[in-house]
């Protein structure tokens, strides 16, 4: 059984193909199915993101006869599955087969743990490729598409991946200005749910970091805005909450938590002493100020009134440069979990290379015994039923004692799949 | 043997200490979590150290120096090992385990006892030792929980915040934590202190002596009480409440650091 991934990523292909070849979570499913349904493969798995599409399959290869070297039936394979994507997406296949790469066996293994780490992706250690793994995996076993080998190898690269994101930082850190703004706000409140959050002005930027902020949270939003008091009706009914006057801001700052302000404006909305004056209201309770404008919508100094935790665009971006560079630093530690991971992996595959030998071989003992019995004939049919069952049991115990320790060899010894087909060969099994 | 099991478990908290020093300053969870085993361990060879010292004396000597630091270091490791692991605050241990080290050290380095001052015997005595006790651990680990907000709440004031920012736990959790371990500890502080009251007047039969140790235990107490009364009546949070805590512990270093020397009033009941 070989395993092989085949795929295409921001590294290999333009946007515009990847675009293309980019597919629905419920499509995904389909697509599994579709390529396991070819001959040769035994089980698929399909990934699908923005920034990349990879087929991982397991099975022998599209073979075109018995004699032919498991590479060459790989290579067959490869070139059906990029013809029946190219069709299906109507992309040529020359642009497909020319923006793809293709890893086998542990280097397939590697390959997933690495991209499931966020150790491949655009952004090195971004979260959400590890869940998106996941529903790529579950999909394709909803629709009967994958089976034990890649249950184990996902199941394990998903494990593995986890672990890299546990012991190193390469996902802990945020790294982008609105993930910075969302993980200062967790750090200052801990759980965002009934916090209130106030933002100011109704462009796309206060949208988008209002988005992330609320996630699954639940936020009351106000959303306050000089002309475009439509737009800030529309956003505050997005989040289910109330929009007011540009005007009402300095009073609302006493009960907001977190204000995010991006607006276009002149002079600042919040001054220091609209700070200090809520700050009087707030029993030092703390708030959580995010200036995305510019030029800026709160004072400078209005960072310095106790309980205020101000940040500018500035700043979000230094600590989001900052922790990329880190995140960058930890590549390195990643990579040598993946590589201790992708090991086992492979002892685990080669165990299971190994199981349907030793199948073949308790099946052959069976056999044996029950032909020496029916061989012996009357002899043991016409033994008091007692001692025939005890004949039973010390002929089976016979054979397990014989089988026992080739089984255990074959497990336990390195490079177990060579031994397996050295076994195939000494007992003629198929 | 006591002293060697107790040399040992020293070891093991300093030990302890270094990884989960090492955890704050590379974040590598590794070491957080050789902290953690580090830690068990020593607690456990302490543990044992208590029980060759009920072997040997039938009682546990905790009224020396020695005795002293060694029971609160028991203690504050036992308390910080149940939060760290109760509430997954593996960095708890970088802020208070050090505390936890240096008492430990402390009663390495004392002369050890002859025959125990003062020994553990009927109900009374063993409550107001164990309730005081767990009482100051309480407000050790409350120290260290303050120290850690301070740092945390200077890295994000900073507008420049390390990485380490993102691995400390948010302010909001580590306010609440201290303050839960403040009113827990004031209550088994107030048992300790009302049980010695009951003691004292048992053997000696007076309610109060004026000994330097009580009389300073009543006041820590009233420091820290200072703490819920102050957040509710004059809405005192953050920092102020971070600063009150480690002022707080000031006078529970001079409790265990300048006046474990003395005799208290407390002497052996009747065997």
């Amino acid at each position: 059984m070989g395993l092989l991934c085949l795929g295409l990523s921001h590294r290999t292909a333009p946007l515009a193909v990847r675009e293309r070849l980019a597919l629905s979570r419920d499509e995904i499913a389909e697509a599994a199915a579709m390529v396991r349904r070819l001959s040769g493969i035994d089980e698929a798995v399909v990934v699908s993101t923005c920034n990349r599409i990879e087929l991982y399959i397991a099975g022998a290869g599209r073979a075109a006869g018995p004699a032919e070297p498991p590479g060459v039936a790989w290579r067959r394979t490869v070139g059906a599955v990029v013809r029946l994507l190219a069709k299906a997406r109507r992309v040529p296949a020359g642009v497909l087969a020319r923006s793809s790469y293709v890893h086998a066996d542990l280097d397939a293994v590697r390959h997933l743990i690495e991209v499931a780490a966020g150790l491949d992706s655009q952004v090195v250690g971004e979260a959400q490729i590890l869940p998106q793994v996941r529903r790529a995996h579950e999909a394709s076993l909803r629709a009967g598409a994958t089976g034990p080998v890649l249950n184990g190898v996902f199941n394990r690269a998903l494990a593995a991946a986890k672990r890299v994101r546990t012991e190193t930082e390469i996902g802990r850190l945020p790294a982008s200005v609105s993930s910075v703004a969302v993980d200062l706000a967790e750090r200052i409140f801990g759980e965002l749910a009934g916090r209130t959050v106030l933002l100011i002005g109704t462009g796309e930027t206060a949208e988008l970091v209002a988005e992330n902020l609320v996630g699954d949270s639940d936020l009351m939003v106000l959303v306050a805005s000089e002309r475009h008091h439509e737009a800030a009706r529309r956003i505050a009914h997005r989040f289910g909450g109330e929009a007011i006057e540009l005007a009402a801001v300095p009073a609302a700052l006493a009960r907001v938590d977190i204000v995010i302000a991006a607006t276009a404006v002149k002079e600042p909305v919040i001054l220091r002493a609209h700070l200090a004056a809520a700050m009087a209201h707030r029993k030092a309770r703390p708030i959580f100020l995010v200036d995305l404008g510019v030029p800026r919508n709160i004072e400078a100094g209005a960072g310095d009134v106790a309980g205020v935790y101000l940040y500018d665009l500035d700043d979000l971006k230094g600590v989001a440069d900052g922790n990329l560079k880190r995140r960058e630093e930890w590549i390195a530690p990643a990579r040598r979990i993946a590589e201790a991971e992708v090991a086992a992996t492979g002892a685990w595959l080669a165990t299971l290379e190994v199981v349907p030998v030793i199948r073949d071989l308790e099946r052959f003992g069976e056999a044996c015994r029950q032909a020496v019995l029916a061989r012996a004939g009357r002899r043991v049919r016409d033994l008091p039923p007692e001692t025939r069952e005890e004949v039973e049991y010390l002929t089976k115990a016979l054979v397990a004692k014989l089988l026992h320790p080739p089984i255990r060899n074959l497990k336990d010894l390195p490079g177990p799949g060579r031994y397996a087909d050295l076994v195939r060969r000494l007992f003629g099994f198929q | 043997m006591a002293t060697i099991l107790l040399r040992a478990a020293f070891a093991g908290y300093l030990g302890g200490t270094l990884a989960f020093l090492g955890y704050l300053a590379t974040r590598r969870h590794g070491l957080a979590k050789i902290g953690l085993g580090l830690s068990v361990a020593a607690l456990a060879v302490h543990t044992a150290s208590y029980g060759t010292d009920c072997a040997v004396y039938r009682a546990m000597v905790i009224v020396t120096p020695r005795g002293m630091c060694s029971l609160l270091a028991f203690v504050t490791a036992a308390l910080t090992l149940a939060i760290a692991a109760r509430h997954r605050l593996l960095i708890l241990g970088a802020f208070i385990m050090p505390i936890v080290a240096i008492l430990a050290g402390v009663a390495v380095a004392a002369p050890e006892p002859g025959t125990p001052a003062v020994v553990l015997q009927g109900p009374l005595f063993p409550l107001h030792v164990w309730t005081t006790y767990l009482g100051f651990a309480g407000f050790t680990v409350a120290f260290g929980v303050a120290v850690a907000w301070l740092v945390q709440e200077r890295e994000i004031r900073s507008r420049h915040p390390k990485p380490l920012a993102f691995v400390l736990p948010p302010l909001d959790t580590i306010e609440r934590l201290s303050l839960s371990l403040v009113n827990h500890a004031l209550l088994l502080t107030g048992a300790g202190i009302v049980t010695g009251v009951l003691y004292l007047k048992q053997t000696d039969g007076v309610w109060w002596a004026w000994e330097p140790k009580a009389t300073a235990t009543v006041a820590c107490w009233g420091i820290y009480a200072a703490v819920p009364v102050l957040r509710r009546t004059a809405g005192w949070r953050g920092r102020r409440l971070a600063l009150l805590l480690v002022a707080g512990f000031v006078f529970v270093v001079f409790i265990f650091g300048g006046l474990s020397h003395l005799p208290g009033p407390l002497k052996p009941g009747p065997r």
